[in-house]
């Protein structure tokens, strides 16, 4: 169970119910106790009303017919009445008072037909004196003795519509079925006459029922009015739990100062205690991520100084050396006429030496920027990736939001500087609004030398790869836009995905080269880090990583399509960007990445 | 052109200091901050080279150290962190420059250059003095239109002259900007390098001031 507020009240409900049922059910099973000892107590009063009366009015003549008109009575349903005449001369005699509660209680279909069972009444004097006295000492007699005794009686006087209750039935207390309902009878004989009165024993549980019901209607009807009362006092208790949880997730990700709320609160304070213990373990694991970014940077940094700076000096010393004189007598395969001074940079071994120390420095220089490209993806790696649509946490290096326009233009010029015939092939996208000066205000949130950077990376790699093999140098033109757009669409995106939305709108920077171009597999994993299409190439496989890590910490996109699936969605003057070709012939690449605009940043319409 | 250069990795020290003394500098190599302190008290230095990690003082803090103390000598500060807030600080410190490692010697050379100008109040580059125009980039001295040949010792001490135009330099400083540390120096040498180049600059180029030692001649005339 998630909810602690549903699992404390499922437990509170289980104990109240437990509880309150246990008393329900003690005081239930009290209560039908006492109401049936109350019912069985006025059977045994109605029976002994009924014979006072009979044996008050009872006619001289004993002959049935005169009882008749006598005892004609309507009851109410569930009780019923019957007098009869006992015929024969066993009579059950009672000779003291027993108007105790044993005898009323007793149930005659048990083993006992004492004396009591006949109880004390004014009208035990007269039928006792009718009671044989020779009889008198069979009171231990059983009771299915007596039963089967008075099987001769005549029914004198029954209830309208009650069943007859002629038959075995024991003197007494006694549950029998007649009519096919359940009746509580109570059998009475007093002066010649038997009277059995009896309740519907259906009936009466519908009392016991009707009685349960009042009991528990107030009890469920109190426990769902509990439960609304818990539900608002855990809560309340709860509250505090709740205010610890709204601190922690409105904190931004890169905030790790201790934890302020439920300090105070007895059974809060150790969590926020480990909580901030946790805290201050992270903050030391991300400061010693970035001492170690640091240091590696100093190890890795020195030691390539030493090479690349003895590598420098040697071209420079054999650039030197390249202009002094010397007698060729000694090259092998010099002939005589060869014997004048010449100078060292036409020998084979100055020549060797200068090509071997200038690949020497290429490598340095590849090691350098790969070295570069991985310090750059560790520190970025240390920044956690922004929540906020605006970017802000993004900006954790400290630094001004980068002027979009002149980090491309100073992309551009650094990229056009670092691969040959870059400046020549480096140009703006045919529609490039050049002259707004909405676009040049353009701030994005993200650090001036992360963009630069991130820009730099793309164009170096759209001259590098996006050359013809064979083609005229205008046919590998980099081209380069910049516009705004209001928000983050994928043009080859196959599924529709939740794109972050920037209330200010983002900065969609597009390169699009025209060399081989990748495959849309390709372009799916060519953000990987040490991702190479040939491994053989120039380049680590980490500057397209870089410029998605920027992008995903500053909660923009980075997309790689084809350039045919881009001028397919985009519909753009195609001959513009393709000198003529048709458009299946367009090979080439196409990488957008958006970023968002700085919300404070003076916004285009 | 006298450069101290305060590094302590062996390795990338012998490396830019070749590469110096090969673009004309005289340079000498100390390992850490105390024996920086000592080379600075008992020689005449141009610039210095400062790398920050050293091992018994940290380079920032020596720096800060050398600004209380009112030393005016140009640094540039080398370091393998490249963070922003660490170059801030740096230059805050008193750095006049900044580079970071791996980096090319000859942007090193030209940035020890620009500094050099600079802390002479120039903003170019080249001098003319007379019918002399001295190229310190290009390390050309051109007289009545064509380029006079000068060794490396020759224009270590017309860089040395030039870096303080008006002041007498005295016969161990300019020793010192010619040679380093080197003992083995003969106490006339600098006496012959200043012969060479009043030949070869004309007699002018060069003042005695007796009894204390030389100066850049016809310095009025000199114009940026």
């Amino acid at each position: 169970m998630r909810s602690l507020r549903v699992r404390l009240l499922v437990w509170l409900c289980l104990a109240l119910c437990t509880l309150w049922g246990g008393v329900a059910a003690w005081m239930f099973a009290g209560m039908r106790h006492e109401l049936r000892s109350v019912l069985d107590d006025r059977l045994i009063a109605s029976a002994r009303m009924v014979a006072g009366i009979v044996h008050q009015f009872k006619p001289h003549n004993t002959s049935p017919e005169d009882w008749g008109p006598m005892l004609n009575v309507v009851a109410r349903d569930g009780v019923a009445c019957e007098v009869s005449m006992i015929r024969s001369e066993v009579q059950t005699a009672p000779t003291h008072d027993a108007m105790d509660a044993d005898a009323v209680s007793d149930e005659a279909s048990g083993t006992a037909a004492r004396p009591a069972l006949i109880p004390a009444s004014p009208l035990d004097a007269p039928r006792a004196k009718t009671v044989k006295t020779g009889r008198a000492g069979d009171f231990a007699d059983t009771a299915s003795e007596q039963a089967a005794e008075p099987t001769d009686s005549q029914v004198l006087a029954r209830t309208a519509g009650a069943p007859s209750f002629q038959g075995p039935l024991p003197l007494g207390f006694s549950s029998i079925t007649k009519g096919g309902k359940p009746w509580r009878t109570y059998v009475l004989e007093e002066h010649g006459v038997r009277i059995a009165t009896a309740d519907r024993i259906d009936v009466r549980e519908g009392l016991i029922h009707g009685f349960a019901y009042t009991i528990i209607l107030p009890f469920v009807l109190a426990l769902l009015a509990s439960m609304v009362l818990m539900w608002w006092g855990v809560t309340r208790g709860l509250r505090p739990l709740e205010s610890l949880r709204q601190e922690l997730s409105e904190r931004p990700p890169g905030d790790d100062s201790p934890v302020a709320q439920g300090r105070q609160v007895k059974e809060l304070a150790p969590l926020v205690q480990t909580i901030n213990h946790l805290l201050q373990r992270v903050h030391k694991a991300i400061e010693r991520e970035r001492r170690w970014s640091d240091d590696a940077a100093h190890e890795l940094r020195t030691p390539l100084t030493a090479v690349k700076t003895h590598v420098q000096v040697a071209q420079m010393a054999v650039a030197n050396a390249g202009s002094q004189m010397v007698a060729l007598r000694d090259q092998p395969g010099a002939g005589k006429e060869d014997a004048a001074p010449r100078p060292i940079s036409e020998t084979a071994q100055w020549q060797m030496t200068r090509q071997a120390l200038e690949q020497a420095g290429e490598g340095v220089e590849h090691l350098q920027h790969t070295l570069e490209q991985l310090l750059l993806l560790a520190r970025l790696d240390c920044q956690p990736v922004s929540e906020d649509a605006g970017g802000s946490r993004a900006m954790a290096c400290g630094s001004e939001p980068a002027c979009a326009w002149e980090a491309l233009e100073k992309a551009w010029g650094l990229a056009a500087t670092a691969i040959p015939s870059g400046s020549l092939r480096l140009r703006w996208l045919p529609r490039q609004a050049l002259n707004d000066a909405r676009l040049q205000d353009l701030r994005v949130a993200v650090p001036q030398p992360l963009l630069v950077s991130a820009l730099r990376n793309l164009m170096e790699n759209a001259l590098r790869y996006g050359q013809q093999a064979s083609g005229e140098p205008g046919d590998s033109a980099v081209l380069l836009g910049l516009r705004h757009i209001p928000q983050l669409a994928q043009v080859g995106g196959d599924k529709p995905q939740a794109m972050p939305v920037n209330p200010a709108g983002y900065v969609e920077f597009t390169v699009i080269d025209h060399g081989p171009g990748l495959s849309s597999e390709d372009c799916a994993v060519a953000t990987q880090r040490f991702w190479r299409k040939q491994h053989q190439a120039h380049g680590s496989g980490l500057g397209l990583a870089i410029v998605q890590r920027i992008a995903q910490c500053s909660d923009g996109e980075l997309e790689l399509l084809p350039l045919a699936q881009w001028q397919q969605h985009k519909g753009y003057a195609f001959e513009q960007v393709h000198n003529g070709l048709a458009p299946e012939a367009a090979t080439g690449l196409v990488v957008r990445l958006c970023l968002p605009v700085k919300s404070c940043a003076a916004l285009p319409d | 052109m006298h450069v101290l250069l305060v590094e302590d990795n062996a390795l990338v020290a012998s490396g830019v200091k070749a590469g110096l003394q090969l673009q004309g500098f005289g340079v000498d190599v100390v390992g850490c901050a105390s024996q920086a302190d000592a080379a600075l008290k008992s020689s005449h230095f141009d610039v210095c080279v400062l790398d920050l990690g050293l091992p018994d003082e940290d380079g920032l803090h020596l720096l800060a150290r050398w600004r209380r103390q009112g030393l005016e000598l140009p640094v540039l500060v080398l370091t393998a962190r490249d963070a922003v807030d660490q170059r801030i600080e740096g230059l805050q410190t008193g750095a006049d420059d900044y580079l970071v490692k791996p980096f090319d010697l000859h942007e090193l050379a030209a940035r020890l250059h620009a500094l050099l100008r600079r802390a002479a109040g120039r903003t170019v580059d080249w001098i003319v003095l007379g019918d002399v125009k001295v190229d310190l980039a290009a390390g050309q001295a051109i007289r009545e239109g064509s380029i006079v040949d000068l060794s490396r010792r020759e224009w270590a001490l017309l860089r040395a002259l030039l870096q303080s135009p008006g002041r007498v330099l005295s016969l161990e400083q300019l020793r010192d900007s010619l040679y380093g540390y080197s003992l083995d120096v003969e106490s006339n040498a600098v006496n012959v390098h200043v012969h060479h180049l009043r030949r070869k600059l004309g007699s002018d180029m060069v003042e005695t001031v007796r009894g204390v030692g030389f100066r850049l001649g016809r310095v009025q005339g000199g114009s940026c």
